[in-house]
């Protein structure tokens, strides 16, 4: 790999969208079955930028609680009329979307851009997105679909799209998908992907594309080389990783004092969160506990500047590359640890 | 500098006829097509509205597609002095630009390339090299969770013993530092007073934190004051309870305008009315003062005295991301809350090391004066280049020892022309147009580098000379060879 020039020092906009850069966004187009996609050099940036150059003051975006904080600075930022829903449920979306229909047509205001904006596999909670009967619902009432796939992309799907793809849909009928290149693809950015209008649209209005330095072009490399193996050894990979996630799952679902966020229908995701139920509980000291015993995982600390504040949870990720054995030890330290806390 | 008002004015009428022309035939188009041809574009589905905004649509469709080979130019090398642009199929309605194969070495007086660190260094290409080799290229997690190196923290080290502050942070990329960070510093019942220029990710942070914001006209300090007299009497809106925090937010050199900000007396007054100050040193941090060490040093104003001093990496260091450098106690707090440092992926580890091996070169820890000798040759550049121009009898903005130089070209046609034939001369540079400037502020923007020598200067000078006297830009000198001048160019 060349990596001689780290930065481009150039506004991404103006003269600097070198080759390794239109090469990525090439490749992840045609990876993700869109006409186009735009590459952006942070994923916090990424969200941010899309939702504002395509929702305004009069427009509304109804939003899962649980999605992470880039999305709802995303909201924030545009100014748009914010209706939240509970997290996953699709009752409550109906109920929402109903409301917003009734309010719409009772105060006969000119038509105006809706969309809805979900995660496909959930950060803060690693539970899916039921996109199905989203897409339904949003079909129904003429929104569009904002979906976040960065725990979802190289994780769901028959080639590793995401949850659009996992659950049956194809390319471009979600709207706007945007990604993170920082977790399946091992590098660092964002992107967003659709039709040439929606995508075009960006290159004048997304601010983190205007107004900010391009991605430095090895970082485009590194992820241009990941989408190669994606693209050739996606099948072992996938049975691999799906297999890990599903037997993870099983093995900390009835670990006593920690709450297994999600349902069986999570059981492919590979983020699983792990909520104290037990107020002896702390999910730090679990988590510095594990690092003895040769265990690394995270706790997932939530920013004050969240919308919904959540407790800190224990965040554990499985990859492909996991053996049977790893799974078992991390299994049996966070018990080991949790049992001991209690006692 | 860049009110409206400014532009002379024949000036200013010409440019707004301009302007004039072009939108009322943009128009006339759109009422031709919609009504006598038929045509109403796109279609969207039916019960959903367009995804772009009319005026978007118009100002993309009439205007951006007609000069959008000047934009978004792809490059095929690093930004060095001299760069390899990609040529292009020439515009032909909405079409996309189609590279046709060819590659034009052109002198590079657009990237923000400030110190020459962009290109290939002896010193920190070996460095960055071995940095890539022994931590790879991304951490996957964000630095709150597993991806904080010994890069991360050194870095963050260096960077506060340079600047001379208690403790620093840093961040992925630039944009996000301010957009990501300023929400957290301030909040609901806090005021922000802001210039009138100050950058998008400054706007897109102050919007985010809920903060009452105020603007003051740029570098105007007698405006400053007067606002922050009145918002302390005034207090809150409405409930005029006293501000819970007062900040202002000034940037140290402002990317559009080439000008230093005056930061002595923006000091006297935050102390005189108890405010805190935030300095985003994107541009002058290792392009101002002797040592590299940005506005505060170029004016001798001591760092304890700025509150929150941000900074980013990707204009003089050759790097990416950004820093906020604070006392202790905000950078702690930055650290446990901010959502860039729990959830974003950390800053790649070789851009880490690329950012300390500049920083190293420029305080001589390497051994040698070429760190000394970078910051003195930028300077002498940008003094030359500038005084340069000015001696062409054309409106440059900015002041003396500022690397950004921007030329004036009022008509939004120059725009256009300006670019295409500095290309044609092997030269490359960023003009910039209504809406990112006022509408009569139309302007070329010329960044200049260390690693310019004074040939390239003098080969940038002479072909800008001709182009200028082809747009009718200087106020005085001849114009009779103008047509000539362009023709051989």
């Amino acid at each position: 790999m060349e990596a001689p020039n780290i930065s481009k020092a150039t506004l991404s906009s103006r003269i600097c969208a070198e080759p390794p850069l239109r090469n990525l966004e090439a490749r992840l187009a045609k990876y993700m079955g869109t006409e186009e996609a735009i590459i952006y050099s942070y994923d916090l940036a990424t969200v941010p930028s899309v939702i504002p150059a395509f929702a305004n003051a009069k427009d509304v975006l109804v939003c899962d609680e649980g999605v992470s904080w880039a999305i709802q600075n995303g909201c924030i930022l545009s100014r748009a009329r914010i209706r939240p829903f509970k997290h996953n449920d699709m009752n409550d979306l109906r109920k929402v979307l109903q409301q917003e229909a009734a309010d719409h047509k009772r105060q006969r205001k000119p038509l105006n851009r809706r969309f809805v904006v979900i995660e496909g596999v959930y950060a803060g909670s690693g539970d899916i997105a039921p996109m199905d009967e989203i897409f339904k619902l949003k079909e129904e009432f003429c929104y569009r679909l904002v979906v976040d796939e960065s725990n979802a992309l190289g994780v769901l799907g028959k080639r590793g799209r995401g949850a659009c793809e996992h659950f049956g849909l194809e390319p471009e009928q979600v709207e706007i998908v945007t990604a993170t290149m920082g977790n399946a693809l091992s590098s660092v950015g964002g992107f967003c992907c659709g039709n040439h209008e929606m995508v075009d649209h960006q290159r004048l209005s997304g601010l983190g594309y205007c107004f900010s330095a391009s991605l430095p072009p090895y970082l485009a490399t590194a992820a241009i080389g990941a989408l190669d193996v994606l693209e050739s050894r996606w099948d072992p990979l996938r049975e691999q990783l799906q297999h890990n996630a599903k037997t993870i799952r099983s093995m900390l679902a009835d670990i006593q004092g920690l709450r297994l966020l999600g349902s069986d229908a999570d059981a492919l995701s590979a983020v699983i969160h792990l909520q104290p139920s037990n107020g002896a509980l702390d999910a730090q000291q679990i988590v510095s506990d594990l690092l003895e015993s040769g265990v690394c995982i995270s706790c997932q600390e939530r920013s004050c500047l969240e919308i919904r504040q959540r407790p800190p949870t224990i965040r554990v990720v499985v990859t492909a590359a996991h053996e049977p054995q790893d799974l078992q030890q991390v299994a049996d330290a966070l018990r080991r640890a949790a049992q001991h806390l209690q006692s | 500098m860049s009110q409206e008002s400014d532009a002379p004015f024949f000036r200013a009428l010409t440019a707004l006829i301009a302007w004039s022309i072009l939108f009322s035939f943009g128009h006339l188009r759109d009422f031709v097509r919609k009504w006598v041809l038929w045509n109403r574009g796109p279609g969207t589905r039916k019960g959903y509205a367009p995804i772009r905004q009319d005026y978007e649509d118009f100002y993309t469709r009439r205007l951006y597609y007609r000069i959008h080979d000047c934009l978004n130019r792809p490059i095929a090398s690093a930004p060095g002095s001299w760069i390899d642009m990609v040529e292009r199929t020439p515009p032909s309605g909405q079409k996309l630009l189609v590279p046709t194969g060819k590659i034009r070495r052109c002198l590079n007086l657009g990237s923000y390339n400030y110190l020459g660190f962009a290109a290939a260094d002896e010193y920190c290409t070996p460095r960055v090299l071995q940095a890539l080799t022994d931590h790879g290229w991304s951490m996957c997690a964000s630095r709150a969770e597993l991806g904080t190196t010994p890069k991360h923290v050194e870095l963050e080290r260096c960077v506060a013993r340079f600047l001379g502050k208690e403790a620093a942070i840093t961040f992925g990329m630039g944009f996000a530092t301010n957009s990501a960070i300023i929400p957290l510093l301030v909040s609901k019942g806090c005021l922000i007073i802001s210039d009138a220029l100050n950058h998008a990710s400054i706007v897109a942070g102050s919007r985010g934190s809920g903060a009452k914001v105020r603007v003051f006209r740029h570098n105007d300090v007698e405006h400053l004051e007067a606002l922050l007299r009145d918002s302390i009497s005034a207090g809150q809106p409405r409930t005029h309870r006293p501000w819970r925090k007062i900040l202002i937010i000034v940037e140290g050199i402002y990317s559009m305008e080439g000008e230093i900000v005056a930061l002595p007396e923006i000091v006297a007054l935050k102390k005189k009315y108890g405010a805190y100050l935030f300095l985003d040193e994107a541009h002058s941090i290792g392009a101002l003062g002797k040592t590299g060490r940005g506005a505060a040093e170029h004016w001798g104003v001591d760092t304890a005295d700025v509150d929150v001093m941000m900074g980013t990496f990707t204009k003089s260091f050759g790097a990416a991301g950004g820093y906020i450098a604070s006392s202790r106690a905000v950078v702690d707090y930055v650290r446990a809350q901010g959502p860039a440092n729990l959830t974003a992926t950390a800053m790649s580890p070789p851009i880490a090391e690329q950012i300390m091996a500049a920083l190293d070169l420029i305080q001589g820890k390497d051994g040698s004066t070429r760190g000394a000798e970078k910051l003195q040759c930028l300077q002498d550049n940008a003094l030359y280049f500038r005084q340069g121009l000015q001696k062409m009898g054309c409106a440059v903005l900015g002041t003396g020892a500022s690397p950004i130089v921007p030329l004036m070209l009022y008509m939004p046609s120059n725009m256009t022309v300006f670019s295409r034939q500095c290309l044609k001369a092997n030269i490359a540079v960023v003009v910039v147009g209504f809406p990112a400037t006022p509408l009569l502020g139309t302007r070329v923007r010329f960044c200049l580098s260390a690693s310019h020598t004074r040939q390239d200067l003098d080969y940038a000078l002479k072909h800008i000379a001709g182009i200028a006297n082809a747009c009718l830009l200087p106020v005085h000198g001849s114009r009779a060879d103008s047509k000539q001048a362009l023709l051989k160019s």
